[in-house]
């Protein structure tokens, strides 16, 4: 049998699932692939294309691989688009001059950004908003510019006006209608949007009709509109609306809909039976589809119709939701309620800013359609109502009522196997439920399993309730509970210890828990008290709950032998502590290496030796550098603007201000820090729990990432600080950690699990939302001013340093840590050579 | 046959509440146990099976139910502090030994085995 030659013409998101779709169905070494993708980078994640702005990284958006390609045996020409298309033939031709002859071809072209021609509008401070180019483009527009406006007031137009924002700009949004969002909200949703915004600093015109752009003499242009008034600014974004890319159709003489787009069938066949075409270029019952999801299913649908599987598509459902500049906004089906006898429901929340309403049909029975702005919570549950038909309650005005916190699904586990849980990757609830009886524990293990929630990430609440209840109804309980002596959270713990004033293990326990406790509530609560009070952690009341590294100051080693590390802010060393080091390890024959964090680790101690050795180094101005506790590691820093030729920061200085301030801080998990002097970035900063990079205005500051055994690249969350204003930040930012995560609990996962994400946590820290601003910061004072050095106050306490000698009962020390020599130092013995290096001994 | 000779091994005292210390009898490292709660001591082998490094007097000890046990610093392994039996890995036991509180002082009888 010959190999089928298939073409596939663009490499979006469409084009791109489709590939995916192909290995996930089967063979796809059965087709000889070959992808031609206009845009030099392969497909990349359009949806997000705005945090592009923040993070400047393309790769963070890349969904496609040159490799992945390869080892799928697809062939890939990146830059080259295709310019005719001859059916009969069954070929198509490059622009580099290519020409393929094709089995089957696929048409994934996508759509363009429309541009009104007004006179005006091609000139140099015009631009669009699609692709990563484009929004190179802007920001070097905006890099020397004040204003910026975006002609378009629809969903796509409101991401680029973030974008504006985020660039600094004074942002104008300029609307044809009287309102935004004219497709997905009405008169009342649009209006009350627009004041949101406004309020945000976002100047909104509406009812304007762009009829000039006219260059300036000094540099930006202005804006004419029909009503006479004139705007000037530096940057224009179109974002009127997008065209399907269907011109190698008509060039082909495919059917093509009146209006534009590449006519399909329920198969996506072209009228050309052997080409389809999918995404946004696609004409279905005379409707463009410009979301991801339907491209996402017609995409499956190709996919299954080459493979001879079944399946077809049937069109798709619209609802979206949405976080505009900060605000919810969520259209669900018929939101304007144009079906014949449609009534609805309405609330209008002028005190907290929400509009909600419902569109039910004539019986008051179903769902058709729904508006929420200002609060979507609800966005799941009416979701759910409406695609799956399902009877409202007995007073659908409940509905309109803002729930609390725990978003979505009360009605989970009544929804039917087929309910869509996640419509970008169009998994079902019985395709969740099966998850879970296949043995998924958790969400993250459906998200991995069924690609659940990776997409726009709306379906989160919903995914998560039904997982949990589907492992209820396994029987797996879902406990919070820390552990079996307390039935609480971590959380819980932390604000009883806070509120009662509790201060040590057995106070809580006595109170709250029962049992003899475990090696998890211990050490849990050692922190927890730790992170509230920062009392000595081998005061009495506390020695006995202290994790064993803890216990001991130091790192435990498979030999039972410790590590030392003290404190070396920044990386920054005098020759003089070196020498110091150095002589220490000679002294107590310690193995010298130099850490990850920058810094040196002595290992090969043994406890009854620890004490000695840290009155050595605190006699040379050594501090304890908490290697061993869940608490602040280092702050790595590069050598910054002091020698760097391209500093533009002093990167040391405000790293050893960072160590010095946090030092000593317990928290839920480990802490690292890094400060670089500019972009490049030598200090690794956006792989920290937080990150500080040196600007030219300020310090940028980015949070929750993570290296380790699962990396996260780091979050910007303000620019251009100054140190006080961003030490206020990372004040609150930690402290607010420290109350509300799970323990062992990194501040990336924690950040990933926090319902509202960056916007929230922003709210939180910058904004001030919960008005916790103060006392987050005033708790974190506390700290910094109890800090000790756990070393030094232990040796001042005689009782203390006797808990390190190996028996209480004899001076002896432990003969059973043993040393051979490798590499001029010592490493620890393995059994066999310990073995007979005591029987020698004898 | 062995007989029982109880070995005075420390003051009350210097045991640490909810907590091990490590006493030397002879050649042989004891992980001691004491539980304030109900006034009970135990005695293991500081021998962590896992790993065999001499470690379990520094673990932190817990409850599973009634079940008291100590949980090794290395790799978390858990025994039973009454019967040294593994609780994770049933495989693995720590030895133990009859230990009581006399008088303020710790003793522990370690089976002499009789010649
Ligand atoms: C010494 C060092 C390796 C080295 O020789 O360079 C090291 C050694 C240990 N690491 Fe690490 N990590 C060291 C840098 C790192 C780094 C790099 C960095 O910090 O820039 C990472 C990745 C960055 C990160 O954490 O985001 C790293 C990720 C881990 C992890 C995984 C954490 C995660 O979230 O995935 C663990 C396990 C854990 O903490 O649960 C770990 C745990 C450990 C422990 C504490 C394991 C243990 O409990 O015994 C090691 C004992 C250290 C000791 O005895 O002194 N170590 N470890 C580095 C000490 C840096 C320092 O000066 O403090
Ligand atoms: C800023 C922004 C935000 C968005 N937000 C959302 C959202 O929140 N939710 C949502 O569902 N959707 C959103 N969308 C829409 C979503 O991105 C699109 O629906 C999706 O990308 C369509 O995929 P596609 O593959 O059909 O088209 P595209 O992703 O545009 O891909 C088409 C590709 O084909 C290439 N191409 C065209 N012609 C040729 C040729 N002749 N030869 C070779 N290559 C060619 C193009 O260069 C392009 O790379 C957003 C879009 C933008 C721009
Ligand atoms: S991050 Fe910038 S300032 Fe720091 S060392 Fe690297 S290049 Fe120099
Ligand atoms: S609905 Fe977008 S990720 Fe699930």
């Amino acid at each position: 049998m010959s190999v089928t030659r298939l073409a596939v013409v663009g490499n979006g998101m469409v084009g791109h699932h489709f590939l995916q779709q192909l290995v996930d169905q089967g063979d796809i070494h059965q087709y000889a692939i070959t992808v031609f993708s206009e845009e030099s980078l392969l497909a990349y994640d359009r949806v997000q294309l705005t945090k592009y702005m923040q993070s400047g990284s393309a790769e963070a958006l890349s969904l496609a691989s040159l490799e992945q390609y390869k080892s799928w045996g697809i062939e890939v020409k990146a830059g080259v688009a295709i310019e005719t298309l001859d059916t009969q033939a069954q070929m198509i031709t490059a622009s580099d001059g290519t020409q393929l002859e094709y089995d089957k071809l696929v048409l994934a072209t996508g759509s363009y950004p429309f541009v009104p021609p007004v006179p005006g509008h091609d000139g140099a401070a015009c631009h669009v908003y699609r692709t990563i180019p484009d929004l190179e483009g802007i920001k070097v527009a905006a890099s020397n510019a004040r204003s910026g406006v975006v002609i378009g007031g629809g969903l796509l137009g409101l991401e680029a006006a973030k974008a504006l924002v985020d660039l600094g700009l004074d942002t104008h949004v300029v609307e044809f209608a009287d309102r935004l969002m004219i497709q997905q909200l009405d008169a009342e949703g649009g209006e009350l949007l627009g004041s949101k915004i406004r309020d945000l600093g976002v100047k909104v015109h509406t009812q304007k009709n762009t009829q000039a752009i006219v260059p300036l003499e000094h540099g930006g242009v202005q804006l004419q509109f029909a009503d006479g008034e004139l705007l000037e600014t530096d940057v224009v974004v179109f974002s009127a609306g997008i065209r399907p890319r269907d011109q190698l159709a008509r060039q082909a003489q495919l059917d093509v809909g009146e209006r534009g787009g590449i006519v399909i069938n329920d198969q996506c066949q072209t009228s050309q039976p052997n080409v389809y075409a999918i995404g946004e270029c696609a004409l279905w019952q005379q409707r463009i589809f410009g979301l991801v999801a339907p491209g996402y299913q017609m995409a499956k649908t190709v996919a299954a119709h080459i493979n001879g599987l079944e399946g077809s598509f049937l069109g798709a459902d619209m609802s979206t939701k949405l976080k505009l500049l900060g605000v919810d906004v969520a259209s669900i089906g018929d939101a304007q309620g144009n079906t014949p006898g449609a009534k609805t429901y309405r609330l209008f929340d002028e005190y907290h800013g929400h509009y909600h309403k419902l569109v039910v049909d004539e019986t008051g029975e179903f769902l058709l359609g729904a508006i929420l702005v200002g609060d979507a919570e609800r966005y799941t549950e009416l979701l759910q109502i409406y695609q799956n038909r399902m009877s409202l309650p007995e007073h659908p005005e409940m509905l309109l009522l803002s729930v609390d916190d725990e978003a979505g699904g009360g009605f989970a586990m009544e929804l039917p196997a087929s309910a869509s849980i996640c419509s970008c990757h169009n998994v079902s609830k019985g395709d969740v439920v099966r998850a879970v009886q296949g043995g998924c524990c958790n969400v993250a293990e459906v998200k991995g399993q069924t690609c659940a929630a990776t997409g726009c990430g709306g379906c989160m609440p919903a995914l998560t309730k039904v997982v949990q209840d589907s492992l209820l109804e396994l029987g797996v309980e879902v406990s919070n509970d820390l552990c079996e002596h307390f039935a609480y959270t971590r959380q819980e713990l932390y604000d009883l210890v806070r509120v009662e004033e509790l201060k040590s293990y057995n106070e809580v326990l006595e109170r709250h828990g029962q049992g003899l406790g475990c090696e998890i509530c211990k050490p849990a609560l050692a922190s927890i008290l730790a992170s509230c009070w920062n009392d000595y952690v081998l005061a009495n009341d506390h020695v006995a709950q202290q994790d064993s590294n803890d216990r001991y100051l130091a790192n435990i080693q498979k030999d039972g032998s410790y590590s030392v590390v003290p404190r070396v802010p920044a990386g920054e060393i005098t020759p003089r502590q070196l020498i110091v080091l150095g002589q220490v390890a000679e002294d107590f024959s310690l193995y010298c290496k130099i850490t990850g964090g920058q810094r040196v680790d002595l290992l090969g101690a043994r406890q009854d030796q620890l004490p000695a050795i840290w009155q050595q180094l605190i006699e040379a101005g050594f501090e304890t550098g908490h290697a061993y506790g869940k608490s602040v590691r280092t702050v790595k820093s590069c050598v910054g603007s002091t020698w760097c030729r391209f500093g533009v920061g002093d990167s040391v200085k405000l790293a050893i201000d960072i160590e010095n301030r946090y030092k000593g801080v317990r928290s839920p998990h480990k802490l690292k820090f890094a400060v670089s002097g500019c972009t490049r970035e030598c200090a690794e900063a956006q792989s920290k729990d937080i990150g500080v990079i040196a600007t030219d205005k300020g310090w940028n500051l980015y949070v929750c990432g993570n290296g380790g055994m699962r990396p996260r690249h780091a979050d910007l969350l303000a620019t251009d600080l100054d140190q006080q204003t961003l030490i206020t930040y990372i004040d609150r930012l930690l402290m607010f950690y420290i109350k509300t995560a799970d323990r062992l609990q990194r501040t990336s996962t924690w950040f990933e699990q926090l319902d509202g994400g960056l916007d929230y946590l922003r709210q939180v820290v910058i904004d001030d939302k919960l008005a916790i601003g103060a006392q987050l910061e005033q708790q974190m004072q506390a700290l910094v001013d109890a800090y000790q050095c756990e070393w030094k106050t232990t040796l001042e306490d005689p009782h203390a340093v006797t808990r390190f000698q190996s028996f209480v009962n004899s001076p002896a020390t432990d003969a059973s840590i043993v040393m051979v020599n490798e590499r001029d130092q010592v490493r620890p013995a393995t059994a066999n050579e310990r073995i007979e290096l005591v029987s020698a001994s004898i | 046959m062995s007989v029982q000779q109880w070995v005075q091994v420390c003051d009350q005292q210097q045991l640490l509440a909810n907590a091990g210390v490590t006493a030397l009898i002879g050649e042989q490292q004891v992980a001691v146990f004491y539980v304030p709660a109900n006034d009970q001591v135990f005695a293991v082998d500081n021998l962590d099976p896992v790993t065999g490094a001499q470690v379990m007097a520094r673990g932190l000890i817990g409850s599973q139910g009634e079940q008291m046990y100590v949980a090794s610093p290395l790799l978390k392994q858990r025994y039973c502090l009454h019967t040294g039996q593994g609780l994770d890995d049933d495989a693995q036991r720590l030895n133990n030994w009859p230990v009581r509180l006399n008088d303020g002082m710790v003793e522990v009888a370690l089976e002499a085995a009789s010649a």
